[in-house]
């Protein structure tokens, strides 16, 4: 056993958690996991709990320059039409987001091909299905069977209740002959292990609890700020900073990056060193490019009859593929997923009805409030982000962190063919709250803050030219240095992606277990 | 004015912004929210100039109560405050659980 030998994980999100459960199989290899974040008590962001209503809008808001916490860093998105909003903790965004666990579909892996956009993945569907299979198994996918948009899934908790207004919106769209579905979630229907019923899949329920029992190493509040290279070209450790304090140097064998879309390819960037002028990993000059972010258009019908719509989980409710694919009659490439979300809480809908000038304070208060609240359903439209590199990511020296690591820029522009899809995204949802019986739709788009899905930035391929990575996760320019989060993605699709990127972390982490001897 | 008479100014003040309900079914804002760690949050939280504008509206509140007559100039962060605190309380999250049980 040589336990000076040592792989670093840095990042304790969704895909860093999976490669650490991954690795920590090996007995012959110290793992360890850097998380910059802190890791918080689980009662404060259980979204069954009363103090989750107030917890969202403060100290877990999902915007991280409004959080400002010491883990966050300063994201500037004055050149960006979608505001990025992360978690940056113990289980990274997957403690705060809504539990989509959809796959990305066979054809989201040859869009070239098919469509002739974008670039197409150098592995398809096959090459993760068992990694799906894995990744659904440990954090308990809730869905229904025999679903004709994905025909291959068959291990699924029940699906989540769906409520008057889940029930009322699967009908309408069935009379207008559009597929619709209940959403794939990461909600324990029924009980598994280490969750309680109706509660969330997250990251350190799903994997890192059990990764630390098999004696992986977590070390919170560490940020890394530099990562060094030998002369050999290759990775020889990293340098860290505990809580704020003096920088420490890690020395590490393997180091695997799992810090998002935003904050890996920061992270190479800032270890530009003279061997490597423009970062690390970089020869293609593609880190920080080919942002994807999912823009989202938004509708909301109002029904005169209470649905209670507001309970559930809140993202999770029905979905339609009706639109997902190219079709010749729409003038855009590619498609977009319709989400019908559960009715806004009773928070939510109180300032999203102030916002709209609606909610009038005096007597009339609770009528107007009770005139909407549970009276809502809300469709989320998201739209396939082709990639572009036009779109990209860079530091920001003049605004930094706690530890003095400069910041990240956002240039990002919403593209003709999104404006187009979002547009028709939008005039499909308003013509299903219609058929439903709406007597108020609202809807706009592109929503401002909802950049959690970043992708893109460090993306995979063939060809050292134009990708940073190899199929499974390896830096064309340095072999012992590894990507899992969602920066290696090659293209969007229209799908949440954390299935696609906790399987991808399984298949890229079985390779670094076969391979083990060669690095 | 002594900051206690504001204190008292802000119950009378949210009260008349959020009134119990006609049923009797949703609280006051007074009776949902303690006005002491209220009136401390808005202090925290809103800018001088706005914390300066919300006690001007006190000023004009004390001589005149009709309040559809300041609702519409309150500052933004002040309503979005004034809704979070109140619909965040435990004694409105617990009355709009049993509403929505019994519909």
């Amino acid at each position: 056993m040589n336990k000076n030998k040592k792989i670093v994980i840095i990042g304790a999100g969704a895909s860093g958690a999976a490669a650490a459960w991954n690795l920590s199989k090996m007995s012959n290899y110290e793992v360890i996991c850097l998380e910059q974040g802190k890791e918080n008590n689980p009662k404060e962001y259980d979204y069954l709990s009363d103090e989750w209503e107030r917890n969202k809008l403060y100290k877990y808001h999902k915007n991280p320059n409004f959080r400002k916490s010491l883990s966050d860093y300063p994201i500037d998105n004055k050149n960006s039409q979608i505001s990025i909003a992360n978690y940056n903790g113990v289980g990274g965004s997957t403690i705060i987001y809504n539990a989509h666990l959809p796959r990305f579909k066979e054809s989201d892996f040859k869009i070239k091909k098919l469509d002739g956009v974008g670039m197409d993945w150098p592995l398809n569907y096959n090459d993760l299905n068992k990694y799906f299979e894995l990744n659904e198994e440990r954090m308990g996918l809730a869905g229904k069977k025999n679903d004709p948009a994905y025909p291959q899934i068959k291990n699924l908790l029940p699906p989540v209740k769906l409520g008057k207004s889940g029930k009322l919106i699967l009908r309408t769209f069935k009379n207008l002959k559009w597929h619709c579905w209940p959403s794939y979630s990461g909600i324990a229907t029924k009980k598994i292990k280490n969750r309680k019923i109706s509660s969330k899949a997250n990251a350190i329920n799903s994997y890192l609890r059990d990764a630390l029992k098999n004696g992986i190493k977590l070390k919170t509040n560490c940020r890394v700020i530099k990562i060094k290279t030998n002369n050999d070209g290759k990775v020889a450790g990293l340098y860290y900073s505990e809580k704020g304090n003096k920088i420490k140097f890690l020395e590490a064998s393997i180091i695997i990056l799992a810090c998002s879309g935003i904050g890996t390819p920061r992270l190479l960037l800032n270890s530009k060193n003279k061997k490597y002028t423009n970062g690390l990993a970089n020869t293609s000059g593609q880190v920080g490019k080919n942002l994807m972010l999912h823009p989202l258009g938004y509708a909301e019908g109002s029904f005169e009859k209470f649905l209670a719509s507001h309970i559930g989980p809140e993202g999770c409710c029905v979905y339609s593929h009706q639109f997902y694919n190219s079709n010749k009659s729409n003038k855009f490439k590619r498609g977009y997923t319709i989400q019908v979300l559960r009715g806004q809480s009773a928070v939510d809908t109180a300032l999203t009805e102030k916002k709209f000038d609606n909610l009038e304070f005096g007597e009339k208060f609770h009528d107007i409030f009770f005139d909407n609240y549970g009276h809502t359903i809300p469709m989320a439209i998201i739209c396939e982000d082709l990639p572009d590199k036009k779109n990209y990511l860079e530091l920001d020296y003049k605004k930094k962190d706690s530890d003095g690591m400069p910041g990240i820029k956002v240039n990002y522009s919403i593209s003709e063919n999104t404006k187009k899809m979002l547009a028709h995204g939008i005039n499909k949802c308003r013509i299903a709250l219609k058929n439903a019986g709406a007597n108020r739709i609202r809807s706009f788009g592109p929503v401002r803050d909802t950049g959690w899905h970043i992708m893109g930035t460090a993306r995979m391929g063939y060809n050292k030219k134009n990708s940073v990575v190899t199929p499974y996760g390896q830096s064309h320019d340095i072999e012992n240095l590894f990507i899992v989060d969602s920066s290696i993605f090659v293209s969007s699709s229209a799908v949440n992606p954390l299935n696609t990127m906790t399987a991808l972390s399984l298949r890229i982490t079985d390779f670094i277990k076969k391979n083990i001897s060669k690095f | 004015m002594k900051k206690n008479n504001y204190k008292l100014l802000t119950k009378l003040f949210m009260d008349k912004l959020i009134p119990e309900n006609k049923k009797k079914i949703m609280p006051s804002f007074s009776q949902a929210v303690n006005i002491d760690d209220f009136y401390n949050i808005i202090k925290r939280n809103l800018s001088k100039k706005n914390f300066a504008k919300y006690l001007n509206i006190l000023d004009h509140f004390r001589l005149d109560q009709k309040i559809k007559n300041y609702s519409n100039n309150l500052p933004n962060p002040l309503s979005n405050d004034i809704l979070i605190e109140y619909y965040c309380s435990k004694k409105v999250i617990k009355c709009l659980k049993v509403i929505s049980k019994k519909n």
